[in-house]
């Protein structure tokens, strides 16, 4: 008698769209540290995922009542349901690695010949107007919150405390605003880029691909020649040379910068618009580049999948052209999916060096800043921002492909 | 050079009319003469078995008589009629339409991933429908026919619910059949049905495929395989085959070979009777001639204990006596 | 072997791909001893490319093409230092895993499916921003240490694979080692296999060390492609349209890179029967 994840098709579904569509609400409220604060957002946050986790699993068991429903959840999420093991595998996997790399970040500096605060205390001390009592105060200051004076444990504790508060103190490149603020003023701008670009270049990519495996129509292989050759450049290079064609020579598009000067941040829509104008060159040096990478794997995959039984079978049966391309293309699709979170991983490094060559006011460029003026918190901020969202966005990537490929969803285990 | 589109002249009443038919697998490794000059006529309501050794050509006849080859095997020369159709000469589409959906359907040999593995069996079989009958129906209305005809046949209707991967070879084999044979198609090709399965799964595919022609959802059957006793069971009439020619045919070929290869053919199976239990096994000797230099004269000359001289000369023409045909010299 | 060598040099892609990588790599060799001192300033400022000046001066009249001749040296040097290294350490850590089996091994895989999923150029900037000094060794080896799990990895199943079959069983009967079997039985069978991931891994360290110099982050001694391509954005040269500037480090790289790549899809079509076309 086979297990099955919830009582109705339909409910299933419904459920986990809310819930997925609630913890992008709970990411989306950290851009407005106005409204409601980071320590509340992330608690919120965290609530959310721990409802997606339980909650399908809730719905399907509701003929218990009370203590035995909590207690044979947890029983079900390690041992019953294949979904569910699949999920909370896929769940500690995330909770382990960010633990890791975190833990890494942390240590590095300690392996290091050199104390990273005495250098920006000196870089520091080395700023006109900076007074002695000055520089005492932040020393004591950072002290505190770094927690230097003390062992090294009490340091790692203090450390995630600043990880759970969001609280890596006030910025030294950028005094008054926090560390955080910057940060997160700068995420959404980051995010902009990577994610249309992802998404786009996947969806233009493999379709490219998918063609150009079958097709006998000169104009589509020329595309892909094109891009495959545009992939191999580096991303910040090219922009370099749609700078020096489009802004320079043609004068089509600003070289630079996220929008003109004089315009205040709004949304109202001239001061969107404007954006977009200045948006276009560091998204198409993204863009243009990186489809080349789908393009090659999907004609592979095609010309694979092409060969095999299920697709003789078909056309055997007297398939159009149309569906059997249909169906090849729904099978070679599925390895293309696991290449998403390495695509994203490698993406939000390519776009921290867009926007630094671009001027866009992303991570990129704060990094950079962060770098020439050695603001290790502000780097360690940027570090868990960044590792925190590709590490997420693989888990999710993780649980989609776990619905679009049946054999996983059914707890075939050979995959 | 244009050739000649026939569409849907039923000339004859056989269902299929294959005329000294050749194709040859083109490549760099040369010309192999996989199917040289064969002849063969099924008319309604028959059930035809194609025996042979690996490497006879069977599948290749096969996948030629239903016009999806792979790219290697190239139609050289002759005639396939099917239902009046000739599949080599008429354009693609009305190859598709016509012949693909509503006159044949081919179970290729040993697919055990015949069916798209991200689709459910009955959204498959959705699919199916519509595109051989241009009929949308519901993926409910498909599991009522889908389970009336599955009980037609004796299957569980259990398996319109999984996905391919979790169906075991007999079931696998058994639901490829009876979903080729969903839309009524007037032949059914089948390659190799039993070979990858157990013995009581080839039981029950055996008496599933005589249902299916008994029951009148198919007119015809042609059976091709390797496995003799499953074609005893199946077949009213059995072709035998031997390096790309049909050697042998009619209704009796079992209990009373003619042809030297089908006797030394017979004389190697194991029989369950007990005075043949201390009998040795005889195998043929000598091995298949290399079709890609296909030997003048009779093909089998090599391994026949009753060669003659003409045979090393000239290939034998075939001989029919009634409903029986042979082509050897020792008949003429 | 020597005989799908011979092949390979035959084909016609082959030598025309291999060409243009032995005159890149011959510009980085003999092109430092021939030209002008890249930190001289020999001409005008900017001035574009003439008979006496290849490739033009940059924003202070120094040589350009001097310059882009020593950065390939120096970008070429951190590549294969690296790309060596990593699959050094790679083919070592690969051929333990796959004898020591278990716990071990599973422990490593999961530890390998950590690394692959961190960002690595985020780290890379964490780790490069806090070493004071970097030589050129030293970036070599930290682009090899985030180069080597994924290698590693491939080079794992590859040994696996080759471990199960016969002649390393007679191998193991005749009394040898695991050691000598694994250096005298296994990797020569993965000979071709080890020079395609030495190839990749060549030209992925020479784009990583080209990203993480763009920053900033790069060697603190040398001069490299990326560096050079770091000046070009700090002064603006493209939005000043000096094309001759900042278009030929850039090039350089894509013909490289992409030269290297292409190789390794001929070495696979050739050496690999399967798909060799019929």
């Amino acid at each position: 008698m086979r297990q099955k994840f919830s009582t109705k098709k339909t409910g299933r579904r419904k459920v986990a769209v809310t819930m997925i569509g609630v913890l992008i609400l709970a990411l989306f409220l950290f851009f407005f540290p106005s409204v409601i604060s980071h320590q509340k957002s992330f608690a919120f946050f965290v609530l959310a995922f721990g409802a997606l986790l339980l909650g399908p699993q809730t719905i399907a068991r509701s003929e218990e009542t009370g203590i035995k429903k909590f207690l044979s959840l947890f029983r079900d999420l390690f041992t019953r349901n294949p979904f569910a093991r699949f999920i909370t595998r896929k769940v500690f996997f995330l909770l382990f690695t960010l633990f890791l790399s975190l833990t890494l970040v942390f240590i590095i500096p300690y392996l290091m010949p050199v104390n990273p605060l005495d250098i920006v205390m000196s870089r520091l001390a080395a700023r006109p107007g900076a007074t002695p009592l000055q520089i005492e105060t932040m020393y004591q200051r950072y002290n505190v919150l770094f927690g230097l004076d003390k062992p090294i444990i009490v340091q790692y504790g203090l450390f995630w405390k600043r990880v759970f508060t969001l609280n890596f103190g006030v910025s030294i490149s950028f005094y008054p605003n926090t560390t955080m603020s910057m940060v997160l003023y700068a995420l959404p701008w980051t995010l902009s880029l990577v994610i249309p670009v992802w998404i786009l270049t996947f969806i233009v990519g493999n379709n490219l691909g998918g063609w150009a495996a079958f097709s006998k129509n000169k104009f589509i292989h020329t595309l892909y020649t094109i891009a495959v050759c545009l992939n191999a450049s580096p991303y910040y290079w090219f922009g370099l040379i749609l700078v020096y064609i489009f802004a320079v020579k043609l004068r089509w598009f600003p070289s630079g910068g996220a929008y003109n000067s004089f315009l205040m941040v709004s949304l109202k829509p001239r001061f969107l618009l404007n954006v977009l104008y200045h948006y276009i060159l560091p998204f198409l040096s993204l863009f243009l580049t990186g489809v080349g990478n789908w393009c090659t794997g999907m004609r592979a995959m095609m010309i694979y999948e092409r060969q095999s039984d299920y697709i003789f079978y078909s056309k055997q049966l007297g398939f159009t052209e149309n569906k059997v391309r249909n169906y090849a293309r729904r099978n070679a699709i599925l390895p293309q999916v696991t290449g998403l979170p390495i695509v994203l991983s490698s993406l939000i490094g390519q776009t921290l060096l867009v926007e630094y060559v671009f001027g866009w006011p992303g991570l990129g460029t704060l990094t950079y800043q962060a770098v020439t003026a050695i603001d290790y918190p502000m780097i360690q901020a940027i570090f868990l921002i960044t590792v925190g969202l590709v590490l997420f966005g693989n888990f999710l990537l993780d649980i989609i492909y776990g619905f679009i490929d049946p054999r996983i969803r059914r707890g075939y285990v050979g995959g | 050079m244009t050739v000649p589109k026939t569409t849907g002249e039923k000339k004859d009443k056989d269902l299929l009319l294959v005329k000294d038919f050749r194709g040859y697998y083109r490549g760099i490794f040369g010309v192999v003469h996989a199917v040289d000059g064969v002849s063969l006529q099924v008319g309604e309501g028959e059930r035809v078995g194609i025996a042979g050794e690996s490497g006879c050509g069977k599948s290749s006849f096969a996948q030629l008589i239903t016009g999806n080859t792979t790219p290697l095997l190239h139609y050289e020369s002759g005639e396939v009629r099917v239902d009046g159709y000739d599949i080599w000469k008429i354009s693609p589409e009305v190859l598709r339409k016509k012949v693909k959906c509503e006159l044949i359907s081919y179970v290729p040999q040993a697919m055990l991933n015949s069916l798209n593995p991200v689709k459910k069996v009955k959204e498959f079989i959705a699919d199916m429908f519509k595109e051989r009958t241009g009929c949308s129906y519901s993926v409910k209305k498909v599991c009522e026919i889908a389970t009336e005809h599955f009980e037609r046949l004796n299957l569980d209707r259990s398996v319109l619910d999984l996905y391919p991967y979790e169906l075991s070879g007999g079931m696998m084999q058994r639901s490829i059949i009876a979903i080729s044979t969903m839309t009524t198609p007037k032949l059914l090709i089948t390659d190799e049905p039993t070979s990858a399965l157990d013995v009581s799964s080839q039981k029950r595919v055996i008496k599933m495929m005589i249902d299916i022609q008994r029951k009148g959802i198919i007119k015809s059957l042609i059976c091709i395989s390797h496995d003799i006793s499953a074609l005893n069971q199946l077949c009213n009439r059995i072709v035998i085959m031997y390096a790309g020619e049909f050697v042998e045919s009619g209704e009796d070929v079992i209990k009373h070979p003619l042809h030297p290869y089908t006797k030394a053919l017979m004389n190697s199976l194991l029989p369950l009777e007990r005075e043949t239990k201390y009998k040795p096994l005889l195998s043929i000797p000598g091995v298949v001639p290399d079709l890609r230099n296909p030997p003048h004269g009779c093909r089998f000359r090599d391994r026949c204990e009753k060669r003659m001289e003409v045979c090393n000369v000239e290939n034998p023409p075939e001989i029919v006596k009634g409903k029986r045909m042979v082509k050897c010299w020792l008949y003429k | 072997m020597s005989s799908s060598v011979r092949l390979l040099l035959k084909n016609r892609k082959f030598q025309f791909l291999l060409g243009i990588v032995i005159v890149i790599i011959m510009l980085g060799i003999i092109g430092p001893f021939f030209t002008r001192d890249p930190l001289k300033i020999a001409g005008r400022i900017y001035e574009p490319p003439s008979s006496q000046f290849l490739l033009g001066t940059d924003m202070a009249g120094r040589d350009v093409f001097a310059q882009l001749c020593n950065a390939i040296r120096d970008s070429l040097m951190v590549g294969f230092i690296a790309g060596l290294s990593a699959v050094g350490i790679a083919i070592l850590i690969g051929a333990v895993l796959a004898y020591a089996g278990g716990v071990v091994d599973e422990g490593a895989n999961v530890i390998t499916n950590v690394f692959l999923v961190i960002p690595q150029l985020p780290i890379l900037i964490v780790i490069a921003s806090l070493l004071g000094k970097r030589s050129l060794i030293i970036v070599a080896i930290l682009i090899a240490l985030f180069n080597w799990p994924w290698m590693a990895r491939s080079i794992r199943s590859q040994i696996l694979s080759l471990k199960e079959r016969k002649f390393v069983d007679l191998a193991r009967i005749s009394g040898k080692s695991d050691f000598v079997i694994v250096v005298k039985e296994i990797l020569p069978n993965m000979l071709a296999y080890i020079f395609l991931v030495l190839i990749i891994s060549i030209s992925s360290a020479v784009v990583m060390e080209s990203s993480i110099s763009v920053i900033g982050l790069g060697p603190t001694e040398g001069f490299t492609l990326g560096k050079m391509l770091n000046l070009v954005i700090r002064h603006e040269a493209a939005q000043q349209g000096k094309w001759w500037y900042f278009i030929p480090p850039g090039l350089i790289l894509v013909i490289f890179t992409g030269s290297l790549l292409m190789i390794t899809s001929v070495i696979d079509n050739v050496l690999n029967p399967r798909t060799r076309e019929i």
